[in-house]
């Protein structure tokens, strides 16, 4: 892709979330209340960062002509998507069994995915490293981590 | 005194003391870690500040951030990939030392210039802070609109890639400040229905995000190759004190280049040691062996590196204004702990900050002391394959986002905007400014919303001669931005012409 095409795509996805953002603060929630706020409506600090925000992305796009035919550096997306995926169903596992066993579980998927092969490397990291964590900061450090239903503390 | 003595009684609590050492040895192993970096060994340190007292949680976060900017030199040396940005100066001589099989001496000189440049610019944090927050306790509403202002421009206009995209990056961070209760009407902004926005973003989990899950999914998507192996063994070796000597004007310019780079917001380390090594190649006695495995190299770049640590306190403990991502993630820890950094910080807790200055020095020491002892050891570290590595990293990630309030939402935010830093990193856009203006933000509307109420809704009067501070600030913001774009414009309307000429 290159670099001009990208800036484009980054500014058009700008002023959709600002203008987005812009009709938000036109709902009556926000609208002035003389005797509440002194005459600056909870909006009006918003909007002063909205017309920045507004400006500054028609200058990025102004200036994406600048750098139109230099090429951004390939990436892997296919990976990027995968680890995406992993750690989304980490968040999902973690709330429905627990950090303990979520963790352990995600830990070696990763690793796995990452290319690693080596199998004690993986079954030592994958269980030690999520079982010391888990311990240091619910025994240690006394905060507590997600549970899963079938133990208490686990 | 009485107040030095309370400090010290902290500080000789063993709990603090572990946190130091422990707060070295993590520091020094991310630091050696080629990309991970400052900011995200302390981001990842932050869940375990939580259960911890004031002084050792400050303790463990000062240590990390001395260690691991120390820690980039381990890698620079031995392998010829520095380990934060901080140290790509001392690849150019240390190296050339490895190779010519002195790394032990190259780490001794590294070592103790690290030493040397953190405690002259913690010496100079605790003579500046508590003057610069006194002669702060004279800024009202409009002086602190005026110099969160320029310090966000700065910040922005230094930042990696283009002015406006920091620009940019700045006013976001600004407006997630917003979402939440608005703190003088008490309405609700910006929350779409969903109850945990109400209360706002909380900052670690943007930080968590924006740092440690897009460091780890652009290292992925970047398809890096596993890190270096460090084949050989490597010792430690001090230099004779008259090579010391003989190279002391360079320690004590690349020493006060550091804090005073330090000092001013947005620029940091990596720029101190550059310009250090550059004022050493150009006055210094060695210069004409600079590059080819000189240790004033090595001693420029680590003294200056080191020393920005202090120097970017400064504005962070006084005026309550980080100056960078790491100093902005500190800040978060200190306030984690019910400490807000400002004016009134020195006023406030008076223990707890000489406790923490002595813990700087403290700091310093014993990183001489423990990167004297495990340097050798932690380099083995450097040898972990990467996809341990980044494991390891996503799992504390998941523990500290979830560790600030016990909410799977604040899990949530953090994989967001991982992936928004992502993109962010792909377009060109730096994350720090975001960083810097949540942080700054809820007290940046608050100065202005004040000041208009004051001026009678007049901007303009904010920049009169009824306060000179803040028409000083201006001016400093308006060429913050001005005078890049006319550069930029001259070089361009002079290049054509340029070329025609040739």
């Amino acid at each position: 892709m290159r670099k001009g095409v990208r800036d484009i795509i980054f500014g058009t996805c700008m002023l959709a979330v600002g203008g987005l953002l812009w009709w938000e603060t036109s709902k009556p929630r926000y609208q002035a209340d003389k005797v509440q706020d002194y005459g600056f409506d909870p909006a009006f600090f918003p909007r002063v960062l909205l017309g920045l925000w507004f400006l500054l992305t028609i200058v990025i796009l102004a200036r994406s002509v600048v750098v139109w035919s230099q090429e951004v550096e390939p990436q892997n997306w296919g990976r990027l998507a995968g680890s995406v995926v992993l750690s989304a169903a980490y968040i999902w596992l973690m709330d429905g069994i627990g950090f303990l066993f979520a963790s352990v579980a995600f830990a070696i998927a990763i690793m796995v995915f990452l290319g690693l092969r080596r199998p004690m490397w993986i079954g030592l990291v994958g269980v030690l490293f999520p079982l010391l964590t888990w311990y240091c900061f619910v025994f240690l450090l006394q905060i507590p981590l997600p549970t899963s239903p079938w133990f208490v503390r686990l | 005194m009485e107040s030095l003595g309370n400090a010290l009684v902290l500080l000789a609590d063993p709990a603090t003391l572990a946190a130091i050492v422990a707060g070295i040895v993590f520091g020094m192993i991310v630091g050696a870690m080629p990309g991970l970096g400052s900011v995200l060994a302390i981001t990842i340190a932050l869940p375990f500040t939580f259960g911890m007292d004031k002084v050792p949680s400050i303790a463990l976060v000062l240590a990390i951030y001395c260690a691991s900017v120390y820690g980039g030199s381990l890698s620079a040396i031995l392998i010829n990939t520095p380990g934060t940005p901080q140290s790509a100066a001392t690849v150019l001589d240390g190296f050339p030392m490895t190779r010519q099989g002195k790394a032990d001496l190259a780490l001794g000189w590294a070592t103790m210039a690290s030493l040397i440049g953190g405690l002259f610019s913690a010496a100079v944090l605790i003579v500046a802070a508590p003057q610069l927050a006194r002669f702060a306790l004279r800024f009202g509403a409009i002086e602190t609109f005026a110099l969160i202002g320029m310090a966000l421009t700065c910040i922005a206009g230094v930042s990696r890639g283009s002015m406006f995209k920091g620009l940019l990056a700045g006013v976001l961070g600004l407006f997630l400040a917003t979402v939440g209760t608005d703190p003088m009407t008490g309405s609700v902004r910006f929350d779409f229905g969903i109850f945990e926005l109400s209360g706002g973003f909380k900052l670690i989990p943007v930080v968590v995000g924006l740092f440690a899950f897009a460091e780890v999914f652009s290292r992925i998507a970047e398809r890096r190759t596993e890190l270096h192996d460090v084949t050989a063994a490597v010792g430690f070796k001090l230099a004779p004190l008259a090579e010391w000597l003989a190279r002391w004007k360079t320690i004590v310019r690349s020493a006060v280049i550091g804090t005073f780079i330090g000092v001013l917001p947005g620029t940091g380390a990596a720029t101190a040691s550059f310009i250090a090594y550059s004022e050493a190649k150009r006055v210094g006695r060695f210069r004409e062996r600079l590059g080819t495995g000189e240790p004033e190299g090595v001693v420029a770049s680590e003294t200056a590196n080191n020393a920005v640590t202090g120097g970017a306190l400064v504005p962070t403990l006084a005026l309550g204004i980080p100056g960078d991502p790491v100093t902005a993630v500190m800040m978060s820890a200190l306030i984690i702990q019910g400490i807000q950094p400002g004016v009134r910080l020195f006023v406030d807790n008076p223990d707890v900050m000489n406790a923490a200055f002595m813990a700087l020095i403290v700091c310093n020491l014993l990183m001489f002391a423990v990167g004297a002892l495990a340097a050798p050891i932690i380099t083995r570290v450097l040898r972990m394959p990467e996809s341990i590595l980044l494991a390891m990293v996503l799992v504390l990630s998941v523990v500290g986002s979830y560790g600030v309030s016990g909410r799977m939402f604040d899990v949530m935010v953090s994989v967001v905007f991982g992936i928004v830093g992502y993109l962010f990193r792909i377009c060109n856009v730096p994350t720090a400014p975001v960083v810097i203006g949540m942080v700054l933000g809820p007290i940046f509307e608050e100065s202005l919303r004040q000041g208009l109420i004051l001026t009678d809704g007049d901007f303009l009067a904010f920049f009169g001669p009824e306060h000179p501070i803040a028409m000083v600030l201006l001016v400093i913001t308006v060429l913050i931005v001005v005078i890049p774009i006319w550069r930029h414009l001259r070089a361009r309307s002079s290049g054509p012409s340029a070329q025609a000429g040739r």
